[in-house]
């Protein structure tokens, strides 16, 4: 019962924060504040009360909505969705922080916003596959709209990239859900029941796996359909950048391992070794195109595409220690990629109003305190022990490793990644902050920008501090994430020792 | 084995500096910071010598460990470890590091950043205590990424200067392409043996039926998973104690604010690729990857000394030395076990903080000028040249000195197994003695040759740290054989030292120095300035050369000598950098393609906005019929009519 209130909360929220009149913005972001610092309580109480030890779904709920055709309102949360509704919480509420200043068209903007965080609630928290497609739904259209007033650059293009790439994505969800409805025979859209109960044929699950992987890897950024991400992600304003790297991606990441793992296990087997190839891919590509970047966002969004990849490589390990690193890397990812665009997109775009690498002269002259965060902050991200990033890609690689059916090629990519992550992070580093520019703007820059606000020191304190207090003590998630994937991987295990033999 | 929770009490021992770090980075005044950071180092001294002092009476390492965390049912702990050699380091760590602080504090009394240099020297602090208390191999690399992350902030502390900027980049970038070596090994390991902590009660990494397991297991080559693993985690070591050809970074981590960080990274940080080697030992215990430490070591060591023949730069010839003496502790461990190679650590960690600082000193006295062309006339400044003579013929290894003992140590272990390495050895040690005194004698006699004014002598508060250094630079040697060191670390000790080792010793240093000297003597050297006597000199000198003619050779093959070693040095520096550029070059390259031709041209342009196109395309030759002229709609009407007409007619017929 509890979880759903994260839903209706937001849209409460949204609703009200919509009727206001743009000009009171001032209270308008109060609400929005309000609203998801709500949202997020009420993850945390779901934390808080959940009991570790079973896997299974909690607090759940269940009305019947189209008995026709056996689809319901059935919500809950396991220990895959409870850090993937927290980080929807913790990321919602910083990303408010960030854009604390936002005055134009205030009213909707945050109802666009809190529309985006609904949704995203609402897909983690579904049980029933036809809401999880109808949430999912939901959550891209607000995105169209707040890149395309909002944004900045090729802000039109950019959204109707996004939204042509997300809603490709999702038409093949809907056939792939559609085939496991009729296939099935059950007249249900339960998952769990589907999951127990369905049974497909290795060739179905072949050919559907595929099918619903690549329609979710599409919203995580999977190469070669990832060129949506850095362009939608650069021209969103700065809680919308947050908001796709830090949620959005992870709703196509847990649709991945939810559905598609989750039902077609045998078809997840068979295309195992493909999707590591493609994952580390998205890695090592998506670093080398980072360090190619002129425009500050650009290398957060390929670095958002590179670290995509170790979610991806996780999953396809089909072991626990590779899925855990998945979710923690969803985790991670989530509050630190974040933390990144609300430093690179608010704080210091809002100081600097460019993005451009080569514009940027010696910032650490001129915003110290900035700086040194976001030097942490980079630190963090490429995976520095102490902090989430290194868990994740830690128990990925050890996931790779004992991994059958993936071999020793794909984990040397893979180390490759985290070998380029650090020089595509401490060489933009050091032209954004540490360089002396050849190109100095034309009209005088001013010797010292004003230090980071209440507001942002709130956020990015609140991301960093997740990062660390997950890095420093991952079994505070891995507590709830492991009971909910052993269900998954007996699954796998069954069904792969049922085809081969 | 003795698993006590007693033990807990080591945790203080990085935890203070950490502390003091947090607070001082809170502080806003610098001196409050750096009375913090003191206060914290001399605290962390209290547990570190009482863990000193207990390391001693122990028979097996006593650990101290917890579960950090459970991966798919399998617990990864953590802990720390006492034994000999974490003993004997955290006392090592804590009594220079307190040092360097003191002296630091006056060093760096203008710098308006004092507080942060401080913060970030006590975070180096907290990740060298923590690194040697390890027991466990996971957090041994995260206190090792610390140390990584310390040594970038201080190296790139004046990041004003680009080329500071620059060094502290390329030596995390450097030490990281070692550390993936070290991750691959811990992956490794947990894999085969599912174990992480070096001694758990017979279930440890380093013990038991783990090191069975993996020394039975096959890897590459020929080589047990034992050997691998001990490889790779080799590879970590030569990242972090600049072997080749990883050392790169080194020299250039010179750039650092001061002596007291160019320390730092010479004396106490790079030892700690070493100190991951001697930690280790077990896994590369009869397996040929110790031949590999050996030579590597060898190979550096020789390598570095001829370099730092070639140097002007008083800080570089040090950097330089610090590598070619890090290859013979290498060369120490490889070829005589872990109290060998921990004995040259020790006593080197005294002579060459002393002579960093010490070269702070002579740098600060002359108003900030490295080059010791510019330099001489340093005697004047008289406390400063005696403790830095003091460090100069323990690093000589001039008998009796600290140097002298280690060093042979490692000699007389050598020649028992190693003729090879035994000789260049020799080789490393006479040019070591060699380049040593090449460096005094450009600093210290004759006139100042700078332009600012006359070397002054710095104030006591940078002098007092070095008398006491070099009190153990003379004397912690002997006192240590005496102690008996060897006992201590428990270790392996050449029982037997054939005079020929001694003689060997004892020749290539004094005949190092004497040679030296001989090579200089009465000749003009140093900058561009005319060094006088010569001028008066000048006919009695050709006489003497006529006479003898033994200056001439000397000066003949050893300037021949040092022209090819310069040489050789400039082009394996050009080979490697040139693999480095390419490197670069490729790494850009690739990523340009990727970016032009992979993403926007053929994903964006080509695959996207081209069906994007082609879509709005066919929507318009969709759209023309609905031009909504009525003209064009009757003429489709009549059009329409017409083939309906011809239809029904041919359908009536």
């Amino acid at each position: 019962m509890l979880a759903i209130l994260t839903v209706v909360i937001s849209y409460l929220g949204a609703f009200v924060v919509a009727c206001t009149p743009p000009s009171r913005w001032r209270e308008i972001r109060w609400v929005a504040l309000i609203t998801t610092i709500l949202g997020l309580a009420t993850a945390v109480c779901c934390a808080t009360r959940r009991d570790a030890a079973d896997g299974g779904f909690q607090d759940v709920l269940r009305y019947d909505w189209i008995p026709s055709i056996g689809a319901s309102f059935h919500f809950g949360v396991d220990g895959i969705s409870l850090p993937l509704i927290l980080v929807t919480g913790i990321v919602a509420v910083c990303a408010v922080l960030t854009s604390w200043r936002m005055e134009t068209r205030a009213n909707e903007f945050y109802a666009y916003i809190l529309a985006l965080i609904g949704g995203v609630y609402g897909t983690f928290l579904s049980m029933d596959l036809f809401l999880l497609f109808v949430f999912y739904e939901i959550a891209i259209i607000p995105k169209y709209f707040i890149i395309a007033i909002w944004g900045s650059g090729r802000k039109g293009y950019a959204a109707m990239k996004l939204a042509l790439y997300s809603f490709g994505g999702s038409a093949l969800v809907l056939f792939g859900i559609l085939a496991v409805y009729f296939a099935s025979g059950l007249e249900t859209f339960d998952m769990v029941r589907l999951m127990n109960e369905g049974d497909f044929s290795p060739e179905f699950q072949v050919v559907f796996f595929a099918v619903t992987f690549i329609g979710f890897a599409v919203l995580a950024g999977m190469w070669p359909f990832h060129t949506w991400a850095p362009t939608g992600h650069a021209a969103a304003p700065v809680a919308a950048s947050m908001l796709l790297a830090g949620v959005v991606m992870k709703l196509g990441a847990y649709g991945c391992l939810r559905v598609a793992i989750g039902l077609f296990p045998w078809g997840a087997y068979y295309w195992a070794p493909t999707i590591a190839w493609l994952a580390v891919i998205n890695i090592v590509y998506g670093a080398l195109v980072a360090l190619n970047q002129k425009d500050f966002k650009y290398v957060i969004g390929y670095s958002s595409v590179s670290h995509m990849g170790f979610v991806l490589l996780g999953l396809a390990t089909l072991n626990l220690e590779g899925f855990d690193g998945a979710v923690l890397q969803m985790f991670s990812h989530g509050v630190l990629g974040a933390a990144l665009f609300a430093l690179v997109g608010g704080v210091i775009y809002v100081r600097t109003h460019t993005r451009k690498l080569d514009h940027f002269h010696r910032l650490i002259d001129r915003m110290p305190g900035v700086t040194w965060v976001f030097v942490v902050t980079g630190l963090a991200s490429m995976g520095l022990p102490g902090f989430s990033g290194f868990i994740a890609e830690l128990y990925a690689l050890i996931g790779v490793w004992k991994a059958e059916h993936l071999g020793a090629p794909i984990l040397l990519l893979a180390g490759l990644g985290i070998l380029l992550a650090f020089g595509y992070v401490l060489v933009k580093t050091h032209e954004a902050f540490f360089r002396k520019s050849e190109n100095t703007e034309e009209n005088d820059p001013p010797t010292s920008y004003e230090p980071m606000t209440c507001a942002e020191k709130t956020a990015c304190g609140i991301l960093l501090g997740c990062s660390l207090v997950v890095g420093l003590y991952p079994d505070i998630l891995t507590q709830w994430i492991e009971p909910s994937l052993e269900p998954i991987l007996e699954n796998i295990g069954k069904e792969v020792l049922r085809w081969t033999t | 084995m003795e698993g006590s929770d007693s033990l807990s009490w080591l945790v203080w021992i990085p935890l203070l500096p950490l502390i003091a770090c947090v607070f001082a980075l809170l502080c806003r005044s610098g001196v409050a910071a750096s009375l913090i950071c003191i206060a914290g180092m001399a605290a962390a001294m209290v547990p570190a010598l009482r863990a000193f002092n207990l390391s001693g009476e122990l028979d097996a390492p006593m650990t101290f460990n917890f579960t950090w965390m459970t991966i798919a049912g399998k617990s990864i702990d953590f802990g720390f470890i006492l034994d000999p050699l974490s003993g004997s380091m955290v006392a090592m760590v804590t009594f220079v590091g307190f040092l360097i602080f003191l002296y630091a504090a006056k060093y760096m009394e203008d710098d308006l950043r004092r507080g942060r240099f401080f913060a970030y020297l006590s975070l180096f602090a907290t990740g060298m205590l923590g690194l040697v208390l390890s027991n466990s191999l996971l957090l041994l690399f995260m206190f090792w990424e610390i140390v990584g992350v310390a040594s970038y902030l201080l190296i790139s502390f004046w990041f004003h200067k680009p080329s500071a900027a620059a060094a502290g980049k390329k030596a995390f970038i450097t030490t990281r392409i070692g550390d993936l070596g070290f991750l691959i090994a811990i992956l490794w390991a947990f894999q085969s043996t599912g174990a992480l902590l070096f001694y758990s009660n017979g279930e440890g990494l380093l013990e038991g039926a783990a090191l069975e397991t993996l020394q039975a297991e096959s890897g590459f080559w020929g080589l047990t998973a034992a050997g691998v693993i001990a490889l790779l985690l080799f590879v970590g070591a030569i990242g972090k104690s600049g072997q080749l050809p990883l050392h790169v970074w080194l020299p250039d981590a010179m750039e650092g604010p001061t002596p007291v960080s160019a320390l730092i990274h010479a004396a106490t940080m790079v030892a700690a690729g070493v100190f991951l080697v001697a930690r280790t030992l077990p896994l590369f215990d009869g397996s040929p990857a110790l031949d590999v430490v050996a030579w590597v070591g060898a190979a550096t060591a020789l390598f570095a000394a001829f370099a730092a023949l070639g140097q002007y730069d008083l800080k570089r010839i040090l950097a330089f030395s610090t590598v070619s003496q890090l290859g013979l502790m290498m060369v120490g461990i490889a070829v005589g076990g872990v109290a060998v190679g921990m004995f040259h650590l020790h006593s080197h960690a005294f002579f060459k903080a002393l002579l960093f600082l010490g070269a702070g000193s002579i740098i600060h006295g002359c108003g900030d000028e490295q080059d010791i062309r510019k330099m001489g006339g340093v005697a004047r400044m008289k406390l400063t040249t005696l403790v830095y003579l003091c460090g100069a013929v323990s690093l000589c290894a001039v008998p009796y000195t600290s140097g002298f003992f280690s060093k042979d140590e490692i000699l007389a272990a050598a020649y028992h197994d190693r003729p090879g390495i035994f000789w260049t050895c020799a080789v490393v040690s006479l040019l070591t003695a060699m380049y040593v005194t090449r460096q005094c004698l450009y600093v210290f006699p004759g006139k100042h040759r700078g332009s600012g004014g006359e070397p002054h002598e710095s104030p006591v508060q940078m002098t007092a740290p070095l008398f006491v250094l070099a009190a153990f630079a003379l004397a912690f040697g002997y006192f240590a054989v005496d102690r008996g060191v060897f006992e201590y670390f428990g270790g392996y000790h050449a029982a037997e030292h054939p005079l020929i080792v001694v003689e060997v010793a004892w020749a290539v240093s004094l005949g190092g120095i004497a040679l030296c000297c001989l090579i200089y003597a009465g000749k003009p050297y140093g900058g561009e300035i005319a060094d006088p006597l010569s001028g008066i000199l000048g006919k009695a000198y050709r006489v003497m050369e006529n006479k003898f003619y033994f200056d001439e050779i000397y000066a003949a093959t050893v300037c021949l000598l040092w022209q090819i070693t310069a040489l050789v040095v400039a082009i394996l520096d050009a080979i490697l950098a040139m693999f480095r550029e390419l490197i670069v070059f490729a790494a850009q390259a690739i990523s340009y393609i990727f970016h032009h031709f992979g993403d926007r041209a053929l994903i964006d342009n080509w695959v996207f906005d081209g069906t994007c196109d082609s879509l709005k395309e066919s929507g318009e030759l969709a759209t023309s019929p609905q031009g909504g002229f009525l003209s064009s709609y009757l003429r489709w009407v009549a059009l329409g009519a017409v083939i309906f007409g011809a239809f029904a007619i041919g359908g009536c017929s």
